[in-house]
């Protein structure tokens, strides 16, 4: 179980002052400020639970999953991780612990991932039975066993990606912290590494806490997420429950003739000065509330000519970034 | 638990050394290259102030002696060195020490056994040259001298490994630490008798000397190799050495818990 009581965390930023008279006075005395990274954070997450933590880029993900890794020290605040303090850093919380930063290779980069593989083994004392068998299951279930032999640097991103997330899971951590393990993959792969991370939860059910721009992973992956802004959580709990309050609205798609551009933006300020809207070329989105889109649509038929005209449900993604931008807390 | 550190050490050796037989080059280039232009140059400058000076033999050192001394001082300096500059603070900076702190061993540990694997490999150099030079010289070092200094060099190293570590924890807090790693090589360079024996200094500034760890990292190992010490002398430097590693020990673990309260963990 993870638990997490007024967690604040704040950076001394130090700047330098532009030009040359700016660096010689840093010599001296340098200027800085301290940046809220996480502000009064409070969650909990139960022990089998996969949560999802949304945010902005700087909204404070990457700070909070370093501290429950115990890579860095708190500002103030509590944290418990299975009963330990992470910063502690006691070996039996570090062994049941893993942590994938997806903007960071762990592997030795001149070395296959076999041998960085033989190194973790003593660094987790893994038996040879599961250390074995755990190799099979993993290098399988993410269809990678052709390249165990190769050096990590000639792989591609995505195999890459693989071999850092077998490394991660080859002695079968209880708490498992995914920061972005998607970033930078094409379709296909962010595919594989998803449905891999749905297969592997079932069997083996650690406690997750997975953060990722990509919305399709947070809604296949997590039934709860945590949305963090400027360091604060401003909202935590099913998903479903955001998307709800937010599915009463659909949106329409169109396009219009070259010539209605000026005419049609015109046209939906005045009549729709509210609602959200977004013009790309000819193209056009409206927002609105579910019981008016009949009418809307009746309305834009009349004084346009419109082509390619579908009614869509707002996708998650689309509510989450309205959350997140309309949210004054 | 003593099987598994020494599988652990087995392994991050390993690791290491693969990584560095990765790049042959710098094997041939460091063995070859690097020994033969350092002794050749020291040798003739020597041989030119010999000539000059119109004697044989200067503070108890002949020419030739010059070929074995500077042979021994830099394969010494190299196993001593073991990784380039950077071994740690390269974590520091670049955000791979992340990982470390998140494995359930000690960092230090792992750290000494990949350095090891760099000394092992320059250790490997200093018994093919010296079987070389004996080969050549005949008089060279005997297996009693050989056994001691080799003993000698791994307190020195450790002691090496101790200081050069707690200067690459200081890129916790600045911005680059490669200006103090270079003056902690001069230091050795000067202080150490690796560019110049100590027995040609003045005394006062040797006898100084003496007060810092320097002459027992180069000079005395390179006189214990040559087999110009006693046993006693051996072991006197020895306990010293262990004296100066007992401090070194204490500065690291205060700059290394200090450094990691501070540790941001390096953006994204
Ligand atoms: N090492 C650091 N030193 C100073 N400030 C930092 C450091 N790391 C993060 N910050 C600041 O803390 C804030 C939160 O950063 P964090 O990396 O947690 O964001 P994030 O939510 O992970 O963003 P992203 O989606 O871009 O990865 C940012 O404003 C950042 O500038
Ligand atoms: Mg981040």
């Amino acid at each position: 179980m993870i638990k997490v009581e007024n967690l604040c965390k704040s950076f001394k930023i130090y700047q330098k002052p532009p030009g040359l008279k700016g660096s010689l006075k840093a010599l001296f005395k340098r200027d800085y400020f301290y940046k809220n990274a996480l502000d009064n954070v409070s969650l909990q997450v139960e022990p089998g639970e996969i949560l999802g933590l949304v945010g902005a880029n700087g909204a404070g993900k990457t700070t909070l999953v370093k501290i429950l890794s115990g890579i860095i020290y708190p500002t103030s605040g509590e944290v418990s991780v299975l009963g330990y303090n992470p910063w502690k850093r006691d070996n039996r919380y570090r062994k049941q612990l893993s942590l994938i930063m997806g903007q960071k290779a762990q592997l030795w980069w001149d070395l296959p991932a076999f041998d960085s593989f033989l190194l973790l083994k003593e660094i987790y004392q893994i038996s040879d039975k599961n250390f074995y068998k755990n190799i099979d299951y993993l290098s399988n279930s993410l269809n990678i066993s052709h390249q165990m032999k190769t050096p990590v640097r000639k792989l591609s991103l995505g195999e890459r990606m693989k071999v850092e997330l077998m490394a991660t899971l080859l002695h079968d951590p209880k708490v498992i912290f995914l920061d972005e393990p998607t970033i930078g993959l094409d379709l296909m792969s962010q595919r594989a590494v998803r449905s891999f991370l749905a297969q592997y939860r079932k069997e083996k059910n650690p406690i997750i806490i997975l953060t990722s721009h990509y919305m399709q992973d947070i809604e296949e992956l997590c039934r709860r997420i945590a949305l963090i802004k400027n360091g604060s959580i401003i909202y935590d709990g099913p998903i479903d429950k955001i998307h709800k309050d937010y599915s009463q609205f659909q949106s329409i798609n169109f396009e219009v003739l070259d010539s209605d551009i000026g005419r049609i933006q015109n046209f939906l300020i005045q009549k729709f000065p509210e609602n959200e809207k977004e013009f790309i070329d000819n193209k056009i989105k409206l927002r609105l509330k579910k019981e008016l889109v009949g009418e809307a649509t009746k309305e834009l038929l009349e004084h346009f000519s419109i082509d390619n005209l579908s009614i869509n449900q707002i996708d998650i993604s689309k509510v989450i970034e309205n959350y997140l931008q309309h949210d004054q807390t | 638990m003593i099987k598994h550190n020494i599988n652990l050490f087995n392994q991050s050796f390993l690791v290491e050394l693969r990584k560095l037989l990765a790049y042959r080059w710098e094997f041939w280039t460091g063995f070859l290259g690097q020994t033969f232009i350092f002794v050749g140059i020291s040798y003739f400058l020597w041989k030119s102030i010999f000539l000059s000076n119109g004697v044989t033999e200067m503070h108890g050192i002949a020419l030739t002696d010059f070929i074995l001394y500077y042979l021994t001082a830099h394969l010494i300096f190299k196993t001593m060195l073991g990784p380039n500059i950077g071994f740690i603070s390269h974590d520091i900076y670049y955000g791979t020490l992340n990982k470390f702190i998140v494995y359930p061993v000690s960092f230090q540990f792992i750290k000494i056994a990949s350095y090891l694997a760099h000394s092992f490999f320059y250790y490997a150099q200093l018994i093919i040259l010296i079987s070389l030079h004996k080969l050549l010289f005949g008089n060279s070092v005997d297996l009693i001298s050989f056994s001691l200094g080799s003993l000698t060099l791994i307190t020195a190293s450790y002691c090496y490994f101790l200081i050069s570590a707690s200067i690459e924890l200081i890129a916790f807090w600045a911005e680059n630490i490669w200006s103090l790693a270079i003056l902690l090589r001069s230091f050795i360079h000067i202080g150490g008798g690796y560019l110049i024996p100590l027995s040609f200094y003045p005394e006062k500034i040797s006898h100084f000397l003496y007060y810092t760890p320097f002459p027992y990292l180069i000079y005395e190992p390179i006189q214990i190799f040559r087999g110009q010490t006693s046993l006693e002398h051996f072991f006197l430097i020895n306990a010293i050495l262990l004296g100066w590693i007992f401090i070194a020990y204490i500065v690291f673990r205060l700059v290394w818990y200090r450094g990691n309260r501070q540790f941001t963990g390096v953006g994204i």
